[in-house]
Parts: C-alpha cells; sequence; structure tokens
C-alpha cells in the first residue's frame, strides 16, 4: 500500500472540500476509497456493507473535519480507524451478507484453471471471515494491506505487542484450515 | 533451517496464499452517492461564505449592545402608559374583556335614491 504523502496535502484537500470545493473532495475520496472498500470488504464479507461503510466514513469526515488532528495520525489511519470502528459495529450487530463479486462456479463453461481460482478465493476468503473479528482486522491490514505494524497499532488502538500475538494467532488459524499438511509437518 | 527460517518461509507461503483473494474495486455508484452527500452536505457551503459579512469585533459588539439597548427601551415603553404608544395596552390590560356591555339598539340607516329606508 502506498503511503498517502502526496500533492496536495490530504490537510490541504480536507480544508478545501470543507468551503465547498467539490473537485478536491473528490481527489480526497477517490484517494483513500479503495483501502477503505477492501479493508471493509475483508471485514464484512459483504460489497455493500463495505460501500455503506466507505460512505459513512466520508460523510463524518465532511460534518466533523477538526476530529481530523493531522498532528496524531495520517488521515488513511484516521479513516482506517473509522473504518475500523464501523465494520465492528456492523459485525456485533449481525452476520454477512451475501457474497456477491465471486461467480458461480456452476455457470457457463468455464476453464479449468478459472473454477479452481475461483475455489481457491472461496477457501481463502471464507477462512478468513471465520476469524474472530480483531484477528481478522490485523490479518487484513498487514496481509492485504500490507500496513505496517506501528500503524495497525494506531488504527485498532492497542500496542505492537498486541497486534504481533494476535497476527500469530490469526496465522496458526488461517495455516491450520488452508494449509493443513504444512501444519501438521510443523508440529 | 531454523526454526525462525521456517517461520519466516511459512509467512510468505502463506501470504501467498491469501494473496489468491482479490477484492474488486467498488462501484460507480458509490461515486454518485458520494457526490450527491457532498452536495446535501456542503454544496451551500462557499455560497453562504460569499454571502458572509465581515465586521471588525469592536464595531461588532458595539451594534450589538445598539440593538439589546432598543430591545429594552421598546420593551419598557410598552409596560410605560406616559410613553405614547403605551396607552393602548394600559387599556387593555385593565379594561380586557370584562368591561365589553351589549349595545342596547341599533340602528340601520341606508341612504339611496329611493330616499331614507330607515329601520328599528
Amino acid at each position: 500500500m502506498k503511503d498517502s504523502a502526496e500533492d496536495p496535502s490530504d490537510r490541504a484537500l480536507l480544508a478545501r472540500a470543507a468551503q465547498g470545493e467539490e473537485d478536491a473532495f473528490v481527489v480526497l475520496y477517490e484517494r483513500h476509497r479503495d483501502v477503505l472498500f477492501r479493508f471493509a470488504c475483508r471485514m464484512l464479507g459483504s460489497i455493500d456493507a463495505a460501500e455503506d461503510v466507505v460512505h459513512d466514513c466520508f460523510l463524518s469526515l465532511l460534518r466533523h473535519p477538526q476530529a481530523f488532528d493531522p498532528a496524531r495520525a495520517s488521515l488513511r489511519t484516521y479513516l482506517c480507524a473509522a473504518a475500523r470502528n464501523q465494520a465492528l459495529k456492523r459485525t456485533l450487530q449481525g452476520g454477512r451478507e451475501a457474497w456477491s463479486d465471486l461467480p458461480d462456479a456452476g455457470g457457463p463453461a468455464r476453464a479449468l484453471q478459472v473454477l479452481i481460482e475461483d475455489e481457491d478465493a472461496r477457501r481463502i476468503r471464507d477462512a478468513v471471515l471465520a476469524l474472530p473479528p480483531l484477528q481478522r482486522e490485523v490479518v487484513v491490514l498487514v496481509e492485504y494491506e500490507e500496513l505496517s505494524l506501528a500503524e495497525v497499532a494506531r488504527i485498532v488502538d492497542i500496542e505492537i505487542g498486541a497486534v504481533k500475538s494476535r497476527l500469530h494467532r490469526a496465522r496458526v488459524s488461517l495455516r491450520a484450515a488452508l494449509m493443513p499438511e504444512a501444519e501438521e509437518g510443523s508440529r | 533451517m531454523t526454526e525462525e527460517g521456517d517461520d519466516d518461509k511459512g509467512s510468505k507461503e502463506l501470504h501467498a496464499l491469501l494473496s489468491r483473494w482479490k477484492v474488486e474495486a467498488p462501484s460507480e455508484g458509490l461515486s454518485d452517492r458520494m457526490r450527491r452527500s457532498y452536495r446535501a452536505e456542503l454544496g451551500g457551503a462557499s455560497r453562504s461564505s460569499a454571502r458572509r459579512i465581515v465586521l471588525p469585533l469592536p464595531l461588532a459588539a458595539l451594534i450589538a449592545i445598539g440593538l439589546l439597548l432598543l430591545g429594552a427601551l421598546a420593551g419598557r415603553g410598552l409596560r410605560d402608559p406616559s410613553v405614547p404608544g403605551g396607552a393602548a395596552s394600559e387599556v387593555t390590560d385593565r379594561g380586557g374583556l370584562a368591561n365589553l356591555r351589549p349595545l342596547d339598539d341599533v340602528h340601520v340607516r341606508i341612504d339611496g335614491p329611493g330616499g331614507d329606508d330607515a329601520r328599528p
């Protein structure tokens, strides 16, 4: 994942957006939209719910721009923390909705390789979604978004040691689910 | 190979495996929805800030004090019968509906080309 030290700065864009400059807001939104969406998608297992999370995060930023303090964290960290809070709230409220981005394996004639890849993706998705939310968020941020342990610690608001511990437990569970032979061999 | 090396290799294998689960970009519908929400929230921000009147603080304070004094004077005038304009409220306060009496007789007189047409 790229860092967001781009020009113009997030801070300048946010100030202009708060003054009613829609173009500035669009640049800011497009800069951070994808990471929030991917994170929320992998946390919630639902495209619709992930889009709601992204929408609500940016809306909250527009309504309370003063809540973002550039001295404390980057805007990406701030938005990821907001998305994380919303995703956890939704996770606690109810189960995930149907996933719709993977095509049905029983559809029209498809190459065998594509079917195998889809099946792999499903297995991996199910294994990640089966993790407890506090382990899942760490896995998603480290393994998929490739954030540093320090940034993950700021987002989930825990010590780096606790991030490492959750990540280790999550990896053990994922290896057991996805690479049982390798897990057996390591014992 | 050391245990740490095995662990590192295992992590890389797991990372490679996990990367097979890909997530597409969000829909264009989300961008449209976001723009609509932005306009609803802040679309009028630039227009309203252009209409804003900026005053120096001392002048603004003087105007505020003046408005308060005017309001206080107007309030006193309504209660003081010696102040013209306060008299009407004095009559209303004293009399109220209790002083209303039915009229004894009503005579309607219509003047027209046909002469007087007075009726009791």
